[in-house]
């Protein structure tokens, strides 16, 4: 348990300190930055003194000035491209979409305008597109062919059973396999078109497993929630999003129906910085297990929780993304045994970098992410080890690299390892996985 | 007149320039804007010129100014406009201050500095008293006095006058204001119907004085340095790790169901984490990989 929470704290000091970090080398900016400013004051025919006045103001965060040192370019000559370009990005990341498709149109069609302004204001246009307009829709639909050397998960330790080892049926044993692999998100926003910026978003994921050989380990889930954000507050929670949600899910294994749930909670986000943002989520749902055939007792795991996340997303510079995340979750089963409470954590740190092989210039991402999570049971399971109550510690590491082939389709290569261990040896599995697939965007 | 008389009025003529209070400074200018500072003649407005508090700016046909005040704000103002600066009061060791503004005609940018993030900077105009919080407003004040307020950024931008007040907190949104009339409730403007306001503070071909060769070139070589073409995030890099990775641990997850009740004739638990939470949407992975048994 302690190895856990020391792994824990390291995944989440880590990306912290990288944070940290970044905040210190802001406050030094900001004086350089004031500085900056009174330099402008006292030359402001200086060009040079401007422009890095408006550079250390992106900096600080301080995107206002930057729009106004890069709109004094344009009063002197309006038909500045790369000027546009920027205060494009600027009024993109102050999410004011309009401004901002406009300056990306104009330069985009400015006859002056480079290459490289024309494809990134495209880029940035067809991004405003997807994210306002009173009803659209959008999503990404992946395929692959994904190899696992535990397919199946199967525990890779002794079994026990009335408290005692029994022999594993073979079939049951780890078994590597491939399988096709399809998954989707399909989303829906509807603008109300008021001022608090209501939405009514839905979202909807689906997935597919379709193992070659070992047919049990065949998964299929849908994954449904929608609800109303809106920006219901002013002054100083201005940023701050509320969207009360319900959910439902459907899954099944082995071509089976093996549970579904529904639910309602409350999601709260807030841009705490131009690069920070933080999101709240608070959720009970009920889980419905249904029977099958090969998990006849299934609904005795059938159950309520009460479920509560914390996420963090700072972007530390253009091209790097952290994200840190911590759940906590409280189960109640029909029986104790199958009661739990659960703390999950985890980071993740996106790189986006140029184009190594010049293939078409687009930048591609690498993605890594680490997780974990600690359990424990209410009560030992007398089926199981009636001495022991079983206590776990799940370990998720993940690698991703994207190479965009265009716009809307993409190359992704995944690779995740995920380890479990207990203190009842049916529950500790581990288990490689590579995916190789292409993405469609729309 | 005696020499004594003749040396006070002297006195008072050097004073009282000195005495208005320099608010900020005339940083970008297209045309020739004129600016009449309190008891001194009307100057056509340079770069770098000083402006000053209760100073009137207006503008030609041909004409546009950029203004940038200590704080940090700054006003365009475009063509055929004036407006006047009211007030200016500002501590940069508290970074709080005082700002109004009253436009008589034209068109404004003003972008919010250190003023405005704390305190409401006012604008009177022919129609109603704007009030500004942070952020980024233009304002068009028509020929029949109406005034069209468009925000941008920022936390509000308010209108009020006998008829009522109407306030805009989505950036993107419009006021309309007739004159002797009650402010309309704000709209949110249609996709592409931004750039003919952005365009009232931008010199255009063939209008106004034309930018020297050299300051051209100049111009030219500092644009050049700007453009590091920062892309959004788009595709499906970042986003992508999120639900993949969401959707596979749910899944992973669901089949250790099976096997435990393989296994050991009971069921183990599949729960689930919160779900979606950003705006871009889909499944969330909300603790960033760690998914455990709550998928």
């Amino acid at each position: 348990m302690w190895r856990c929470l020391f792994r824990a704290a390291a995944y989440v000091c880590l990306p912290l300190l990288v944070s940290v970090s970044a905040q210190a080398q802001r406050a030094g900016d900001t004086e350089a930055f004031r500085q900056a400013f009174q330099e402008t004051l006292q030359k402001p025919t200086d060009a040079p003194t401007l422009l890095r006045y408006a550079r250390l103001a992106v900096e600080v965060g301080d995107l206002e000035a930057a729009v106004s040192a890069y709109e004094r370019f344009l009063m002197i000559d309006g038909d500045q491209p790369r000027v546009r370009y920027e205060l494009g990005v600027l009024y993109y990341r102050l999410r004011s979409y309009e401004a901002a498709r406009s300056y990306f149109e104009t330069a985009r069609v400015s006859p002056k305008a480079g290459a490289d302004v024309k494809a990134g204001a495209g880029e940035y246009i067809a991004e405003i597109d997807r994210m306002t307009g009173k009803s659209r829709f959008s999503g990404d639909v992946l395929v692959g062919l994904r190899y696992s050397n535990n397919a199946n998960n199967a525990n890779s330790g002794a079994l026990r059973f009335f408290g005692s080892n029994v022999v594993p049926n073979p079939a049951f044993s780890q078994r590597p396999d491939w399988a096709a692999v399809t998954a989707a998100q399909l989303h829906h926003r509807y603008d109300f078109g008021r001022q608090d910026s209501g939405t009514l978003e839905t979202d909807l994921s689906a997935y597919s497993s379709r193992q070659f050989q070992v047919s049990e380990a065949n998964t299929l889930l849908f994954d449904l929630t929608t609800g109303p954000r809106s920006q219901p507050f002013e002054g100083a929670f201005k940023d701050v999003t509320l969207k009360p949600f319900v959910t439902g899910r459907y899954v099944s294994v082995h071509d089976q129906p093996t549970y579904w749930s529904w639910g309602a909670g409350t999601e709260a986000t807030a841009q705490v910085r131009d690069w920070l943002k933080a999101s709240v989520v608070v959720l009970g749902r009920h889980r419905e297990f249904i029977d099958n055939a090969d998990a006849p007792s299934n609904s005795r795991s059938s159950g309520t929780d009460a479920a509560t996340g914390f996420q963090l997303q700072a972007e530390i510079s253009p091209d790097i993304l952290v994200t840190l995340g911590m759940g906590f979750t409280r189960y109640l089963a029909a029986v104790p045994s199958e009661s739990y409470t659960e703390l999950a954590y985890g980071g993740s740190l996106s790189f986006r970098f140029s184009d190594p092989i010049g293939l078409n210039g687009r930048k591609w991402y690498l993605t890594a992410n680490a997780g974990g999570a600690v359990a424990g049971y209410d009560a030992a399971d007398p089926t199981i080890d009636p001495a022991v109550t079983r206590q776990q510690a799940d370990l998720n590491l993940g690698l991703l690299l994207s190479v965009p082939l265009d716009e809307r389709f993409t190359v992704v290569g995944q690779t995740t390892y995920f380890q479990r261990t207990a203190t009842i040896s049916n529950y500790a599995f581990q288990a490689f996985n590579a995916l190789l697939g292409v993405s469609w965007r729309f | 007149m005696s020499l004594l008389l003749r040396i006070a009025f002297l006195l008072i003529g050097f004073t009282l320039p000195a005495m208005a209070q320099t608010v900020g400074v005339a940083s970008a200018v297209s045309g020739e804007p004129r600016g009449t500072p309190p008891a001194q003649n009307e100057r056509i407005l340079r770069v770098g010129i000083d402006v000053f508090s209760n100073e009137r700016v207006r503008t030609g046909a041909n004409d546009r100014a950029h203004l940038v005040f200590t704080d940090g704000s700054a006003l365009s103002v475009g063509v055929n406009s004036e407006i006047t600066i009211d007030r200016f009061v500002y501590d940069p060791s508290t970074r709080q201050g005082d700002l109004a503004f009253t436009a008589s005609r034209g068109a404004f940018r003003f972008v919010g500095g250190a003023i405005s993030k704390k305190t409401e900077v006012k604008v009177t105009t022919p129609a109603g008293n704007i009030g500004i919080r942070g952020g980024i407003v233009t304002i068009s004040i028509g020929s029949d006095g109406s005034a069209t307020i468009t925000f941008l950024y920022g936390e509000y931008a308010s209108v009020t006058n006998a008829g009522g007040t109407a306030r805009a907190i989505r950036a993107g949104s419009q006021i309309f204001v007739p004159y002797n009339g009650a402010p309309f409730p704000p709209i949110v403007l249609p996709p592409g119907s931004l750039q003919a306001y952005l365009a009232l503070f931008e010199k255009q071909q063939g209008t106004g004085t034309a930018v020297s060769p050299g300051d051209q070139a100049e111009l030219d070589a500092l644009v050049a340095q700007l453009n590091n073409v920062v892309l959004p995030r788009t595709g499906t890099g970042p986003g992508l790790e999120t639900w993949l990775t969401y959707l596979q641990l749910l899944s992973m997850q669901a089949m250790t169901i099976t096997n435990a009740n393989h296994t050991s004739g009971q069921p183990g638990p599949v729960s689930s984490p919160p779900p979606p939470q950003n705006q871009g949407g889909g499944g969330n992975n909300f603790n960033g990989g760690g998914c455990g048994l709550s998928c």
